[in-house]
C-alpha cells in the first residue's frame, strides 16, 4: 500500500501555483522554466525512487546462541542499496518486546540507504527480565524524495531468542523424589516409568474414560477397561508455578534448581501447565539442552495472575505426590511425602 | 611481574545533559516495564563531521553567491569574480563550521561578528560607495522601465565601481552567509533559504531583466538539495543533538521514531545531482530565455497597482508603502498624518503657460482648509454665532461667496504697494493658461488675486466674476475663445482640464496699504471662524508658545486690537480713516508678520524639513504629535501648526494647498512667444522675457497659510523652512546600515524637491527617529497584542478544563465503541496520574497489589469506600486488562462510580 503525504503534494502545488501566478504577474520566461522544473520533479523523484527501492536489500540479524541476563543484546540492520540513487528515506516499522511483558509501542527508525553503500546499523538493547526476546520488523516504506508518497514493499521479518534468568545460589535443600503415575510412558528396565497393563477388564464406575480399550469395546460390544501395574516414587518432578508478580524469580530459580540437579548427575522430570487449556505437559530433562527447552517452552506460556498450576495439577493427577513446587519464586519442597 | 603504574587519570565519562538524563529515566522507566529498552542506536559508518560541514558550506556558497552574483550581474556591474568566489566560499566555509562543535559555535560567532564589524568599519566607504553604484544602476535602470523624468545620483564617494561593487558583494555576502547558514545549517529550511535569496532577484526580474544561467544553476540546484534534505531530515550534526550521536528520537505515548541524523554522503550524492541537474534543465531550456515572451505582455491590475507602489517605493524607499492614503504626489486635501513619506513621481501635473512678473515664487492655489478636525483640515466653517448659537456648517460655496462679497480672498485689491490700485483706473492685469495633465481634477489652480476663470469649476466665486466685468472690462478682453484655449493642450484634450485665468501680478510685501473693499462683516465673519482651534489643542499650543518663546511677542501685541465687535461698527468697510486708526492699523500688520516670522525662524531652528518625517500614530493629533514629539516633517505639517498656533494667538489663519512654481522653474521654461499682448497689461520688467510654458511636477505640490491682516485681507506666509544641509555620515555600524539603506539625492530631483522649501534640498538620512516615529505608528497594534495576550491567558486557564473534557470525551468513545475495558483503564490511569500529580502516589506503574495496599493505608482517606468495593475494584480491572472479552457495561459502571469514589478522596486530601 503507498500512503500518500497530503500535506506536502498540497504544499508543493500550492508552491507551484504561486509561481504559476508569479509567472502571470511577470510574464518571466525564467518563472516558466522553474515552473516546469517544479512540474518534472515530482515525476522524477518517483521514478528514482522505483528505480532504487526495488534494488534495495535488507538484511536483519539476532545474536546467535543464549542471552544470560544481565547482558545486553544487539540487533544488526545490514542496508545494501546497489543503485547510484540514494533512497534517503527506508521507513522500517518493527516490534520488539519480551513476550511476559508485552510492548504496545510502535517502533519506527528512519534510515539512508545510501547509494552504492552498505551499512550496518545496531540495535543494543538493555534486558532486565528472563523471557522469550522477539524482534519483528513489521513493514518497510520507501519515500520519495519530494516526500509525496511512502511506498510499502513486501517485506516481513521476525526473529526470537530466548533470554536466561541469572543463576541463583540456592541453599541446600532435601528434596525427596516423587511418585509418578506417567501416561503412556514405556517401560524400561533401568527406573524409568513404567506402563506395564496388567489386565483387561469390564467397565465399572469410576473408571477414567481414557483407560477405555476401545478396540476390545468395539470388538466385545462391552466396555472394557486396561488395569496397568503403575510405577511409583521414581523422580524428581518439579512444578513451576508462573505467577505475574514472581514470575522472574520463578523462572531463575527453575532454571538455577535444573541446573543444580544436573550438575548432580540427577534426571528429573518438569510440568509444565498451561493455563489456556488446563493441560500439563511432563517433559523429561536429562540434560542442560532438554532443560533449556523446556524453559523456552515456559517462555511461551503466559503466566497467570496468581498461578492454578498446583490445584489443577493435584486434581489432574490425584495419585501422584512428591512434586516440587517453585511458587511466588521460592522451592516448595514436598513436605508431605512421607504422609503418602 | 614489574606493576604499571598509570600517570594519566582515566577520562571522566561526560556529564549527561538535561535531554540525556530525561531520556535515561524514559529508557529505564522501559526496562521496568517492558523488560527492554533500545538504547543507541549506532551505525557502522562514522559519519565525518568536518565532511558534513563542508557540504553545508558549499550549499551557502551556492546560496550566496548564485543570489548575490544574479543580481549585480543583471545591472551590468562588473566586480572581481575570483575575489568574490574565494571570499564567499572562506565565508561560507566559517559560518558552516560554526556547528562543528560547541567551542566553535559560540566562539566562532563572536569572531565573525567581530569581523563583519571590523570589515564594515575597514571599508565602510568602499561598501557605501558599492551599494550607491548599485543603487545608482537600480535606479537608472528602473527610470528607464517606468520613464521616470527625474534622474538621481547617489554619492559614490570612491569611484572604482569594479573595486567598490566587490567590497559590498562580500559585505553582503557576509551579512547573506551568516543568515543562509542558520536556514540551511541549522534547519535545511527551504521556504526562509528561498524568501532570502530569492526576494532579491525580484529586483531585476521586476523590471524584465533575466539574470545569467550560472547563478541561476547554482540557486536552482541549492533549492533542490535544501528541498531534499530538508524533508529527509538527514542534514544534522550528531553533536549537536543531545539525545542521540547518530539518531534523533522522538517519543510520543504509542510509537517512538528514530531518525538517522546525518548522512554526508547522501548530502554529497544530492548536492552533486542537484547541480548536474539543473545545469541540464537550465541549459536545455534556454532556448524559452530567449524567447521574446514580453512581446506580448498586457498590463493587468495587479501589475498596475503594484508598478505604483513600485515606482513610489524606487523613488523614496520602501517608507513610502505605509502611508495610510495616497502618498504618491498632489494635493492631501487637508488630510494629515498618513503619509509617512511624500512620494512624487515627478510627472507633470500641470501645464502652465504665463508672463513672468514676479522674482518670488508663484502659488497656484486650489484648497483651503478653514475648520481643523481630527487630522483634517475640513474646507468647511463651523459657525456659531450666526444662528443664535445653534452650530452649523458653512459649505464651501457659503466660504467662497463670503470671501467674494468680502472682497479679499483671492483678491485684494488695490492695496500692495507695488500694484497699481485695482479700479477703474486699474491698467495692470496678467493672464495664465493651465492645463490640467495629472493634478487633482476637483480643482482649479488659481494664482493669487484671481478674478475670472474660464474653467466650469466655481473655484473663483460668480459674484466676484460679476465685479469682475464691471471693474476689470479691458482685461477681460485678454480671454481666449474655447478652442484657442483647447488648442495649447498637448495630445488628447479631452480628459484634460484646459482653461484660462485672468489675475493680478501679486508680490509679497513689508507692509500692506489698508484696503478700502474690506468689509467690516467680512471681518467679523473671519474672526468668527479663522480663529477656531479645537479644545484639546489649546493646552498644546499654549505649552508651545511659551517654549517657543511667541508669548514674549505680545508685549508688540498692540493695545489697540480690532475685534469683529469691538470698532468700526459705524461704517461699512473695515479701513483705518484716523491717522491714529492708521497707526494701529501699522501696528497690528507688524505684530502678525512679527509672530509668523518668529514662528518660522524657530520652525527652521528647532524643526527639520524631511519628506519622509513617517506616520503620525491613530490616536494622536497630528499638530501636537509634529510640535512635542516627531518635530520633522514636510510642508503640511509646518503649514497646519502654524495655521493653529497662529489661531491661538488670536491670528486668523488658514491652511492651503496647491501647487508652487519656483522662480527656477519658470527661468527654465520653454519660451512660448515674445508677443505678450493678450498675457499682459501694464509694463513689468520681467515681462520681457515673454509667455514661458512651465511643467509643473507633483513634486511641485505644497502647503503653506494665509494670515488675515485686519484692514487689507489674506496674505499667503511661506512657513516650510528649508531643509538642514546633509549630516556628516557618522562612522558607527548603525549609520552603516542606515547610510546602505538610503540615498543621498541630487540633481533634478532636489530641483523638483526645491519647490517644497524654496531651496535645493538635500534629504538628510534620518532613520533613527523614524524608527522612533515607526514604533509610534505602530501604537495601534497594542489593543489586538493585549486582546490577544488576554486569549491566550484564557486558553491557558481553560486548558485543564479541556482536559478533562477531552478524557470525559474519550472514555465516551470507548463506551461506544464498547470497549468498556480499555475505557476502565484509561479512567484508572488518569486517576493514578492525579495521585501522582498531587504526590500522593510515588510509583509510576504500581501492580495491582502494590496499589491495593497503599489504599489499606490510607484507609482514613477513602472512609466511603469499603473493603468490598476495593476487592470488586480490583478484580474488574483484572478483568479488563486480561479478559476485556469478559467485562460489560455492567462491570463498567460499577467500577467506573467505584474510581469516582477514589478521586472525591484524592480531592479530600488536598483540600
Amino acid at each position: 500500500m503507498t500512503k500518500r503525504n497530503l500535506f506536502y503534494i498540497i504544499t508543493y502545488f500550492l508552491a507551484a501555483a504561486l509561481v504559476f501566478l508569479g509567472t502571470m504577474f511577470y510574464r518571466q520566461p525564467l518563472l516558466i522554466v522553474l515552473l516546469l522544473l517544479m512540474l518534472l520533479l515530482p515525476v522524477m523523484s518517483i521514478a528514482a525512487t522505483r528505480y532504487a527501492y526495488t534494488r534495495l536489500e535488507i538484511t536483519p540479524s539476532l545474536p546467535s546462541g543464549t542471552i544470560q541476563l544481565p547482558h545486553d543484546l544487539v540487533v544488526k540492520l545490514k542496508m545494501k542499496n546497489p543503485t547510484v540513487v540514494p533512497l534517503l528515506n527506508c521507513e522500517l516499522h518493527f516490534h520488539y518486546e519480551n513476550l511476559y511483558l508485552p510492548n504496545q509501542i510502535k517502533q519506527t527508525i528512519v534510515l539512508p540507504a545510501e547509494a552504492r553503500r552498505e551499512n550496518t546499523y545496531r540495535l543494543p538493547f538493555k534486558t532486565s527480565a528472563a523471557g522469550m526476546f522477539t524482534f519483528e520488523i513489521t513493514k518497510l516504506y520507501v519515500t520519495d524524495f519530494l516526500h509525496f508518497f511512502s511506498f510499502s514493499l513486501p517485506y516481513h521479518w521476525s526473529g526470537q531468542l530466548p533470554i536466561l534468568p541469572p543463576e541463583l545460589e540456592l541453599p541446600e535443600m532435601k528434596l525427596t523424589k516423587a511418585t509418578i503415575e506417567a501416561e503412556d510412558s514405556q517401560p524400561s528396565s533401568d527406573g524409568e516409568l513404567t506402563n506395564d497393563l496388567l489386565q483387561l477388564r469390564e467397565y465399572q464406575p469410576g473408571d477414567r474414560i481414557k483407560d477405555i480399550h476401545w478396540k476390545m469395546t468395539a470388538k466385545t460390544d462391552e466396555l472394557m477397561v486396561k488395569e496397568y501395574d503403575r510405577a511409583r516414587d521414581l523422580y524428581y518432578l518439579i512444578l513451576p508455578e508462573l505467577d505475574r508478580d514472581t514470575l522472574q524469580d520463578t523462572l531463575s530459580v527453575f532454571y538455577s534448581l535444573g541446573l543444580k540437579l544436573l550438575k548432580a548427575k540427577e534426571l528429573f522430570r518438569v510440568a509444565l501447565y498451561r493455563p489456556s487449556g488446563h493441560t500439563f505437559e511432563i517433559c523429561k530433562i536429562s540434560g542442560e539442552e532438554e532443560l533449556l527447552i523446556a524453559l523456552y517452552e515456559l517462555y511461551l506460556i503466559q503466566p497467570e495472575i496468581r498461578s492454578a498450576a498446583y490445584h489443577r495439577f493435584t486434581e489432574q493427577y490425584p495419585d501422584m505426590y512428591g512434586v516440587i513446587r517453585i511458587a511466588s519464586g521460592k522451592v516448595v519442597p514436598p513436605e508431605l511425602i512421607e504422609s503418602y | 611481574m614489574p606493576k604499571t603504574i598509570q600517570l594519566s587519570r582515566p577520562a571522566k565519562p561526560p556529564k549527561p545533559s538535561f535531554a540525556q538524563k530525561k531520556e535515561n529515566k524514559k529508557r529505564q522507566a522501559e526496562l521496568e516495564q517492558y523488560g527492554l529498552s533500545l538504547g543507541d542506536i549506532t551505525s557502522s559508518r562514522q559519519q565525518n563531521r568536518f565532511f558534513l560541514c563542508f557540504i553545508r558550506a558549499v550549499l551557502i556558497f551556492m546560496a550566496c553567491f548564485g543570489m548575490l552574483g544574479a543580481v549585480v550581474s543583471s545591472f551590468g556591474l562588473k566586480y572581481s569574480i575570483p575575489i568574490v568566489v574565494l571570499g564567499l566560499f572562506c565565508l561560507s566555509l566559517l559560518s558552516a563550521f560554526l556547528y562543528y562543535n560547541k567551542v566553535s559555535f559560540y566562539v566562532g560567532y563572536f569572531i565573525v561578528f567581530a569581523g563583519f564589524i571590523f570589515f564594515s568599519f575597514r571599508f565602510y566607504w568602499h561598501i557605501n560607495s558599492g551599494y550607491q553604484a548599485f543603487s545608482n544602476e537600480v535606479f537608472n535602470k528602473y527610470s528607464d522601465y517606468f520613464h521616470l523624468l527625474s534622474t538621481r545620483e547617489a554619492t559614490e564617494f570612491i569611484e572604482n565601481r569594479y573595486l567598490t561593487v566587490t567590497a559590498a558583494m562580500l559585505f553582503m555576502g557576509w551579512f547573506f552567509s551568516i543568515l543562509l547558514n542558520i536556514t540551511i545549517s541549522g534547519y535545511m529550511d527551504l521556504p526562509m533559504t528561498f524568501l532570502l535569496t530569492f526576494l532579491p532577484l525580484q529586483i531585476p526580474f521586476y523590471i524584465d531583466i533575466v539574470p545569467p544561467i550560472p547563478y541561476l544553476v547554482l540557486l536552482i540546484a541549492v533549492y533542490i538539495s535544501v528541498a531534499i534534505l530538508g524533508r529527509s531530515g538527514h542534514f544534522a550534526l550528531p553533536y549537536r543533538h543531545t539525545k542521540s550521536q547518530f539518531f534523533d528520537r522522538k517519543r510520543s505515548r504509542h510509537a517512538t521514531k528514530h531518525t538517522y541524523l546525518a548522512s554526508s554522503h547522501g548530502m554529497l550524492t544530492i548536492t552533486i545531482c542537484s547541480v548536474i541537474f539543473s545545469s541540464i534543465f537550465l541549459v536545455l531550456t534556454g532556448a524559452v530565455f530567449s524567447g521574446d515572451f514580453n512581446g506580448k505582455y498586457v498590463s493587468n491590475r495587479v501589475k498596475d497597482t503594484t508598478d505604483r507602489f513600485v515606482k513610489a517605493a524606487v523613488q523614496n524607499g520602501i517608507y513610502s508603502l505605509f502611508d495610510r492614503y495616497n502618498a504618491k504626489g498632489g494635493l492631501a486635501r487637508g488630510q494629515l498624518g498618513g503619509i509617512g513619506n511624500v512620494s512624487p513621481d515627478f510627472e507633470t501635473d500641470l501645464i502652465v503657460r504665463m508672463v513672468p512678473y514676479s522674482s518670488e515664487s508663484i502659488y497656484l492655489k486650489a484648497y483651503t482648509g478653514v475648520t481643523y478636525d481630527r487630522n483634517i483640515f475640513q474646507p468647511y466653517a463651523i459657525d456659531s454665532t450666526t444662528d443664535n448659537g445653534a452650530i452649523h456648517q458653512l459649505t464651501q460655496d457659503d466660504l467662497r461667496d463670503a470671501d467674494a462679497e468680502g472682497y479679499t480672498p483671492q483678491l485684494s485689491i488695490d492695496t500692495d504697494m507695488t500694484l497699481s490700485a485695482l479700479d477703474d483706473n486699474n491698467n495692470y492685469y496678467s493672464k495664465v493658461w493651465i492645463c490640467n495633465v495629472d493634478a487633482d481634477q476637483g480643482y482649479d489652480y488659481c494664482p493669487y488675486y484671481s478674478f475670472y476663470s474660464t474653467s466650469t469649476h466655481k473655484t473663483i466665486s460668480p459674484l466676484l466674476a460679476d465685479k469682475a466685468q464691471i471693474l476689470h472690462k479691458e482685461a477681460l478682453g485678454m480671454v481666449d475663445s474655447a478652442d484657442t484655449i483647447m488648442s495649447y493642450a498637448p495630445g488628447d484634450t479631452q480628459e484634460k482640464n484646459v482653461y484660462e485665468i485672468l489675475y493680478l501680478p501679486y508680490s509679497s510685501s513689508v507692509s500692506y496699504a489698508p484696503n478700502p473693499t474690506v468689509t467690516r462683516e467680512y471681518e467679523a465673519f473671519v474672526y468668527n471662524t479663522y480663529l477656531q482651534v479645537p479644545d484639546t489643542l489649546k493646552p498644546v499650543l499654549e505649552t508651545f508658545c511659551t517654549e517657543a518663546g511667541l508669548d514674549n511677542l505680545k508685549s508688540l501685541y498692540p493695545k489697540y486690537h480690532r475685534d469683529a465687535t469691538g470698532v468700526y461698527t459705524d461704517r461699512e468697510f473695515a479701513i483705518p480713516q484716523t491717522e491714529e486708526e492708521l497707526e494701529q492699523y501699522r501696528a497690528n500688520q507688524q505684530y502678525r508678520l512679527g509672530v509668523a516670522a518668529s514662528l518660522k525662524r524657530y520652525f527652521a531652528t528647532n524643526f527639520d524639513y524631511t519628506m519622509t518625517p513617517g506616520t503620525t500614530p491613530r490616536d494622536r493629533d497630528v499638530v501636537d504629535y509634529f510640535l512635542n514629539n516627531q518635530k520633522r516633517g514636510y510642508c503640511a505639517h509646518f503649514a497646519s501648526s502654524a495655521t493653529m498656533i497662529l489661531r491661538s494667538m488670536g491670528i486668523p489663519a488658514r491652511y492651503c494647498e496647491g501647487y508652487m512654481i519656483p522662480l527656477t522653474a519658470i527661468m527654465d521654461g520653454t519660451p512660448i512667444s515674445t508677443d505678450t499682448e493678450n498675457w499682459m497689461l501694464g509694463t513689468d520688467a520681467l515681462s520681457e522675457s515673454g509667455i514661458v510654458e512651465v511643467d509643473v511636477p507633483d513634486a511641485s505640490a505644497h502647503a503653506w497659510i494665509e494670515i488675515y491682516l485686519d484692514g487689507y485681507g489674506w496674505i499667503p506666509y511661506e512657513m516650510t523652512p528649508p531643509s538642514s544641509e546633509e549630516t556628516a555620515v557618522s562612522l558607527d555600524l548603525y549609520s552603516l546600515f542606515s547610510g546602505l539603506m538610503t540615498q543621498t539625492r541630487r540633481s533634478a530631483s532636489n530641483s523638483s524637491n526645491s519647490a517644497d522649501s524654496g531651496n535645493t534640498l538635500e534629504v538628510a538620512d534620518q532613520i533613527g527617529n523614524s524608527i522612533f516615529a515607526v514604533l509610534g505608528g505602530l501604537k495601534f497594534l497594542y489593543r489586538p497584542l493585549l486582546i490577544l495576550l488576554g486569549v491566550l491567558t484564557l486558553f491557558l486557564i481553560s486548558l485543564p478544563i479541556a482536559q478533562k473534557i477531552m478524557d470525559a470525551f474519550r472514555v465516551h468513545i470507548l463506551c461506544k465503541k464498547e470497549l468498556y475495558g480499555d475505557a476502565l483503564l484509561y479512567s484508572y490511569r488518569k486517576l493514578l496520574q492525579g495521585f501522582r500529580r498531587r504526590k500522593q502516589f510515588v510509583a509510576k506503574y504500581p501492580t495491582l497489589r502494590e496499589f491495593d495496599g497503599w489504599l489499606e493505608s490510607h484507609r482514613e482517606r477513602f472512609k466511603d469506600l469499603s473493603s468490598d468495593e476495593i476487592r470488586i475494584l480490583h478484580e474488574s480491572l483484572q478483568r479488563a486488562a486480561f479478559a476485556k472479552q469478559h467485562f460489560d457495561h455492567t462491570h463498567y459502571q460499577c467500577a467506573a462510580a467505584i474510581l469516582s469514589k477514589l478521586g472525591k478522596g484524592m480531592k479530600k486530601e488536598k483540600k
